[in-house]
C-alpha cells in the first residue's frame, strides 16, 4: 500500500527521493508510519476495543458478518467515488444511481421477465451511461461536477420514483439472481455480497497501485497541466472514472436487491454522502491526487462497526447520526495530523 | 345598417347566455362533486381513491371527479381546486398537502358557500396559521392507527416484554405520531419497555441495527415496524434468524413482501389505511351534506388491520383497484 501512496504523491517516478529528507526517522518506523490507512485504522481499532470492552458480544463472527455486509454496499459504490476523487472530480448521484440501476434491474427480471444474464449486464451498462454523462456535461460545459451530479442525482432519483410509482418492487419466490448478488449466507451471518466487496477491492487496488492507468489517474487529480505535459490524456481518464463509479454504484444497488429480494427507488439516499465519508475517512483527499482503496473500504467498516456498535451498547437510538458525524470529523482531523507529523510521507 | 343588426343580435345573444348561466346554480341538472388530491391517479395509492369516489358517483347517481397532478405539485393542486371553485361544485374534498396554500383555497371556498371536506392529510396539531374551515377529516388518524394495531397484538404480548419500534424516518410527524400511539398503549396496559431505534431508510443498515439491537436484547418480544420501508429488512431478518414464534411482528400500509410475509405467518397484522374510503365517504357526505344538510363527520379509515384471515382476500382487491 506504500507504494500506492509514494506514487499517488510523485507520480510514481521520484519515489525514492523521500528517503533522502533528513526528518525521517528509523527505516521500521518509517515503513509503519507511511502506511496512508494508519489514520483509519487507528480509528477502527479503538473503536473495535472501545466496543467489545463495552459489549462483549461485539467481538463475534455474526456481528463482524453484519458488519461487513453493511459495508459491501456502502463500500462497493465508494470505491468508485474514490476512484473518481482521486482523478478530482465528485459524484454525488451515486445514491440516484444505485436506485435508478437496482429499480430498472428489478423492473426488467419482474415485470418483463427478462432473463438475469441479460438484465443484470444491460442495467450496468445502463449505470455507466449515467456516469458517462455526467463526465460529458462536466467536461463539455466546464461547470464543477458538484453542480452536475447534484442535478442528475435529482433526475435519477426522481425518474426511480416516477417508474415506480414509489413503491418498492419484490421477488417473492426464491431466485438464484438474487442468491448470487447477495443473498445467501456464505458463513454464519456473512454474506455473499463481501465475496462481491473483495473482489471489487481487489480489482481496483491492482488498477490503481500496479497499473499505468493507476498513474494517470493521480496525475489527473493531482497537477493538470503537468499530467497533460507528460501525455496523460486527462479527459479521457475522467470520463471511464465517472463510467466506473457509474457502474459500482449500480452494481451496489444490485447487492442491496439481492440481500432484500426488494428494490426501492427510495434507496440510497445517503450514499453519496457516505461514500465521500468513508473515502475521506480512509485517507483520501477531497482536492484530488491521492488516496488508496484499502482506505476507502476501511472507512466503510468502521461505518459500519459505529452504528451496529452504539446499538449494542444501548447508545440513545436518536444520537447515532449525531455520533457518527463526531466520529467523521475526529477521523479526518487525525488522517490530516498524521500527515503533517510525518510530513516526509511526502 | 348592417352594424345595427350585428349588435342587436349580439346583445340578445350576451343577454341570454348571462340569463341562462346565472339560472344555473339555482337549478342544478345533476350535483357536481369533487374530490382533489396532492397527487394524481397514476400514483398506485390514489388510483383506489378515484375508484372510491367514481363509484360514489355512480351509485348516488351524482358527477364526482377525482383530480391530481401527475406527481406530488401544490400549486397544480391549488389550480384544480380554483377550477372546481369556478365550476360551482356542490362540494369539494381536498388533501391538506400544504396547510397555508390549501388553507386559502378552503378559506375562498366556504365565502361562496361551497362545502369542503380534508381527506388524506389534515391540518397538523401544531399548525400556528389560522385555522382551516374544513368541515369533517376523512383520513387515517396515525396516533389512533397505532394505538389500535397495539391493542391488537396485547394478547401475544407478556407483562413487562421488551418491544422494539423501528423507526425508519426519525423526525416524519406521521411516523412518530404511529409510535407514540403503539408506546401509550403496551406501557399502560403492559408495563412494556419501548425502545424505538432509528433503522434509517437503508434497508442493509436497518437489518443490522435491529439484528444488533436484538443480540444486545435478546429477551425482547415484539417488533412494530412503521411502513414498508422498515418492514421489508425485518420481514427478511425474521425469516433468516427463524424468529417466527419467538418475536410478534406489525406493520403499517401494505406492500407485496409485507402481505406475503403475513399469509406466511411471519407478520400478524398490517394496518390498512382503507384509501378506497377516502374517495367514496368524503362525496357521500358531501352528497348528504347538498340534499339534506346533514353536517359531515370525521372518519378515520385507519382501523383496517391486514391478518393472516384476510390477507388472501385483500390481496385480491389489492388486484381489483379496492385496497
Amino acid at each position: 500500500m506504500r507504494d500506492v501512496g509514494d506514487k499517488a504523491i510523485s507520480g510514481g517516478a521520484e519515489a525514492k527521493a523521500v528517503k533522502m529528507l533528513p526528518a525521517a526517522p528509523p527505516e521500521r518506523w518509517r515503513r509503519l508510519l507511511a502506511i496512508r490507512e494508519l489514520g483509519v485504522l487507528i480509528a477502527l481499532i479503538a473503536l473495535i476495543v472501545i466496543f467489545t470492552f463495552l459489549q462483549p458480544a461485539f467481538l463475534t463472527l455474526d456481528t463482524f458478518g453484519d458488519i461487513l455486509t453493511q459495508a459491501a454496499e456502502l463500500g462497493v459504490a465508494a470505491v468508485g467515488v474514490t476512484f473518481l476523487m482521486i482523478a478530482g472530480e465528485f459524484d454525488l448521484s451515486v445514491g440516484s444511481t444505485f436506485a435508478f440501476a437496482g429499480v430498472l434491474l428489478a423492473l426488467l427480471v419482474t415485470r418483463f421477465s427478462v432473463s438475469p444474464f441479460l438484465a443484470v449486464p444491460a442495467a450496468l451498462l445502463f449505470a455507466g451511461v449515467i456516469g458517462l454523462l455526467n463526465g460529458l456535461i462536466t467536461l463539455a460545459t466546464r461547470i464543477p461536477s458538484f453542480i452536475t451530479t447534484l442535478g442528475t442525482m435529482m433526475m435519477w432519483r426522481g425518474l426511480a420514483l416516477a417508474i415506480t410509482g414509489g413503491w418498492p418492487i419484490s421477488i417473492l419466490t426464491a431466485s438464484t439472481l438474487l442468491d448470487v448478488l447477495g443473498g445467501r449466507a456464505v458463513y454464519s451471518t456473512l454474506r455473499i455480497s463481501a465475496l462481491w466487496l473483495l473482489i471489487v477491492t481487489a480489482v481496483f487496488w491492482a488498477l490503481l497501485g500496479k497499473t499505468a492507468y493507476g498513474n494517470w489517474v493521480f496525475a489527473t487529480g493531482g497537477k493538470r497541466e503537468a499530467a497533460r505535459a507528460l501525455g496523460v490524456p486527462v479527459n479521457r481518464v475522467k470520463l471511464i472514472n465517472f463510467s466506473v463509479a457509474g457502474v459500482l454504484a449500480g452494481t451496489a444497488g444490485f447487492l442491496q436487491f439481492g440481500r432484500m429480494s426488494s428494490m426501492s427507488p427510495v434507496w440510497g439516499d445517503a450514499l453519496a454522502l457516505e461514500a465521500i465519508a468513508a473515502a475521506v475517512i480512509g485517507g483520501t483527499s477531497l482536492m484530488g491526487g491521492s488516496g488508496t482503496i484499502v482506505g476507502t473500504i476501511l472507512g466503510a467498516i468502521t461505518m459500519a462497526s459505529i452504528r451496529v456498535g452504539l446499538v449494542m451498547v444501548g447508545a440513545p437510538s436518536y444520537w447515532y447520526t449525531a455520533f457518527l458525524g463526531v466520529v467523521i470529523v475526529l477521523a479526518v482531523i487525525l488522517n490530516v495530523k498524521l500527515e503533517e507529523t510525518f510530513a516526509w510521507r511526502r | 345598417m348592417k352594424r345595427g343588426i350585428l349588435v342587436a343580435l349580439l346583445t340578445v345573444a350576451l343577454v341570454g347566455t348571462l340569463s341562462y348561466t346565472a339560472r344555473l346554480p339555482a337549478a342544478p341538472q345533476q350535483l357536481s362533486f369533487f374530490v382533489i388530491a396532492h397527487t394524481g391517479p397514476g400514483d398506485p395509492f390514489w388510483a383506489v381513491v378515484n375508484k372510491g369516489v367514481n363509484d360514489a358517483g355512480k351509485v348516488l347517481g351524482v358527477k364526482a371527479v377525482f383530480q391530481g397532478p401527475a406527481s406530488r405539485d401544490i400549486p397544480a393542486q391549488v389550480n384544480m381546486a380554483r377550477a372546481a371553485i369556478s365550476a360551482r361544485a356542490a362540494g369539494i374534498a381536498i388533501s391538506v398537502s400544504d396547510p397555508p396554500a390549501i388553507g386559502q383555497v378552503i378559506r375562498d371556498a366556504r365565502g361562496k358557500g361551497i362545502p369542503v371536506v380534508a381527506i388524506n392529510v389534515q391540518e397538523p396539531a401544531d399548525y400556528k396559521g389560522e385555522p382551516i374551515p374544513y368541515m369533517a377529516y376523512i383520513g387515517m388518524n396515525e396516533y389512533e392507527a397505532g394505538k389500535n394495531v397495539a391493542r391488537y397484538l396485547l394478547p401475544k404480548i407478556p407483562q413487562g416484554a421488551k418491544v422494539l419500534i423501528s423507526m425508519h424516518e426519525p423526525g416524519h410527524v406521521g411516523l412518530e405520531a404511529r409510535a407514540r400511539g403503539i408506546r401509550e398503549v403496551l406501557t399502560a396496559e403492559r408495563g412494556a419497555k419501548v425502545e424505538t431505534l432509528d433503522t434509517t431508510q437503508d434497508p442493509t443498515k436497518s437489518l443490522s441495527t435491529m439484528r444488533a439491537f436484538l443480540k444486545a436484547n435478546p429477551d425482547t418480544k415484539a417488533l412494530f415496524t412503521l411502513g414498508p420501508l422498515g418492514a421489508i429488512p425485518a420481514i427478511k431478518m425474521i425469516r433468516e434468524d427463524k424468529l417466527a414464534g419467538k418475536i410478534v411482528m406489525a406493520s403499517f400500509d401494505m406492500d407485496a413482501t409485507t402481505i406475503q410475509a403475513i399469509k406466511e405467518g411471519l407478520v400478524e397484522a398490517t394496518v390498512d389505511q382503507q384509501q378506497y374510503l377516502q374517495g367514496f365517504i368524503s362525496v357521500v357526505q358531501l352528497y348528504l351534506h347538498a340534499k339534506y344538510k346533514l353536517a359531515p363527520t370525521d372518519y378515520n379509515t385507519g382501523r383496517g388491520l391486514v391478518t393472516k384471515e384476510t390477507a388472501a382476500t385483500v390481496e385480491s382487491l389489492v388486484k381489483q383497484g379496492y385496497r
